[in-house]
């Protein structure tokens, strides 16, 4: 069956849709692109592009679709590092097992994340690329140290700390014609981590504050920290002030409090419609706390296994 | 006949793509900005689609998509080229998905109808994925399916009854 549907007149088309099969074919769309008069957007999952072309929020006369590349895909193994590929769909880091014991913040970032739908289509370079301080793969990344491996078409690969990222509310260090191809986990043994996401609603909502932590101790004494923030500023944010408060110490509820503080210090969240910069302010160091006690719960219980191992 | 563009006075380009829909290979040339909801309404006449928000946000028009549900409306149909989608169009030889429809009917969980299809592939996805789903895997699976009439508890035990009849 073969069928013509839509108005005859299509001369002087105006919006294009583009979905290369390899860099190679991406980065010859882009070079007959370059000094054109289309403003080619990159397109993943969909869940916001599709949705902010419909309102009028973005524009664009091309839309290049990322999906079909291989490049893009899949889980990489190496010895010291795990990467995980941009087009990895939320849902299915859920239940990753490459992300190991010390990735447990970000299967519980990909389970907050919209709806079960969404997370379907929603993609983890996605998620990054829009920029938002929000995005819950954000918080999450920082807190295990992750590296962007980025593309750009002239070949020339470069590799990114996740903390680089962001530069301004809405922005990224990516160039216009740079893509994610990959994100890179460190191997962290050891550690532990933890993820919480206060929304509005419980399920199906923009978070106005996600926190992220992980912890390494050595002989029951804090050796190492991370602390992430998701809107507490104009990009997430890495309070390193509280990770030094922790390092040295045992896990304690007064510590974990202090921390909070000392994040909510250097935190400058604004207002918006979905909470006042006053209540982010309070859920900060709530979050931030509450995170840092669940990581060092779940240290505890990895020590446990390992001594009725031993036994 | 479709939207012609979401874009107003600028038309779209269009593609020649081969989608399969409820198991029959279908080959139309369509305006790339057409979305997937739309080409199965409006092309295929399959009617159990339903159109919400528009956003990604109720539910109303999951498909089956390679398997997974997603949503039709911030789908274009062009990105489904090579892919299979089911619609409830398609079910009928589907054991679980008959379960579900025999449960809701027997449940009541369906009022007005409108998020019913969208509700019942989501279910069938979830179990698909797993077998022995909880009450509260099952009401996070269907946080992304908005029922008007408010009609949760129902559709709830509908799901439920079909997990312990262990199909």
């Amino acid at each position: 069956m073969s069928q013509t549907v839509g108005p005859a007149a299509c001369q002087g088309d105006s919006f294009g849709y583009e979905a290369p099969g390899s860099l190679e074919e991406l980065a010859a769309i882009l070079r007959s692109e370059a000094g054109g008069e289309r403003t080619p957007l990159f397109l993943a999952g969909g869940t916001d592009l599709w949705v902010d072309l419909r309102s009028g929020k973005k524009q664009a006369n091309l839309v290049i679709d990322l999906k079909q590349l291989p490049e893009l895909s899949g889980v990489r193994e190496r010895e010291d590092e795990t990467g995980l590929g941009a087009l990895l769909p939320i849902h299915s880091l859920e239940s990753l097992p490459a992300l190991g014991r010390e990735g447990q913040a970000l299967r519980e970032a990909a389970s907050a994340l919209g709806s079960y739908q969404v997370r379907n289509r929603a993609t983890l370079g996605g998620n990054l690329g829009n920029g938002a301080p929000t995005a819950d793969m954000a918080a999450a990344l920082i807190a295990l140290d992750a590296v962007l491996e980025l593309w750009r078409p002239d070949g020339s690969g470069r590799r990114v700390a996740v903390t680089d990222f962001w530069r301004g509310a809405g922005k990224t260090c990516l160039g216009p014609q740079e893509v994610i191809c990959r994100v890179w986990l460190p191997r962290r043994v050891g550690w532990s981590s933890a993820f919480l996401k206060q929304g509005p609603r419980r399920a199906m909502d923009i978070a106005i504050v996600n926190a992220a932590v992980s912890l390494k101790t050595v002989k029951g004494v804090i050796a190492d920290a991370r602390v992430a923030l998701g809107g507490a500023g104009a990009t997430p944010l890495r309070p390193v002030g509280a990770e030094a408060a922790l390092v040295g110490q045992k896990p304690s509820m007064a510590i974990f409090r202090r921390a909070g503080e000392l994040a909510a210090e250097v935190s400058d969240p604004r207002g918006s419609g979905r909470a006042s910069r006053e209540y982010r302010l309070s859920l900060i160091p709530v979050l931030t706390e509450r995170a840092l006690t669940l990581a060092a719960e779940r240290l505890t219980s990895q020590d446990d296994k390992k001594v009725a191992r031993v036994k | 006949m479709p939207e012609a563009s979401l874009w107003g006075e600028k038309a779209a380009t269009k593609r020649r793509v081969t989608i399969t829909v409820n198991e029959i290979p279908y080959t139309y040339t369509l305006p790339v900005d057409l979305r997937l909801a739309d080409f199965l309404r409006e092309c295929l006449n399959l009617k159990s689609v339903k159109l919400g928000c528009g956003a990604g946000d109720c539910g109303a028009c999951t498909v089956l998509l390679d398997g997974r549900a997603t949503p039709s409306c911030i789908v274009m149909a062009v990105e489904a080229h090579g892919k299979s989608v089911l619609t409830l169009e398609g079910a009928e030889r589907d054991r679980l998905i008959r379960a579900l429809q025999v449960a809701f009917i027997e449940k009541g969980a369906v009022q007005c109808g409108f998020c019913t299809s969208g509700m019942i592939l989501t279910l069938a996805a979830l179990l698909r994925e797993n077998r022995r789903p909880t009450k509260e895997d099952i009401k996070r699976a269907l946080a992304g399916n908005l029922c008007r009439c408010t009609g949760y508890q129902r559709i709830i035990n509908a799901a439920l009854a079909v997990v312990s009849d262990g199909l």
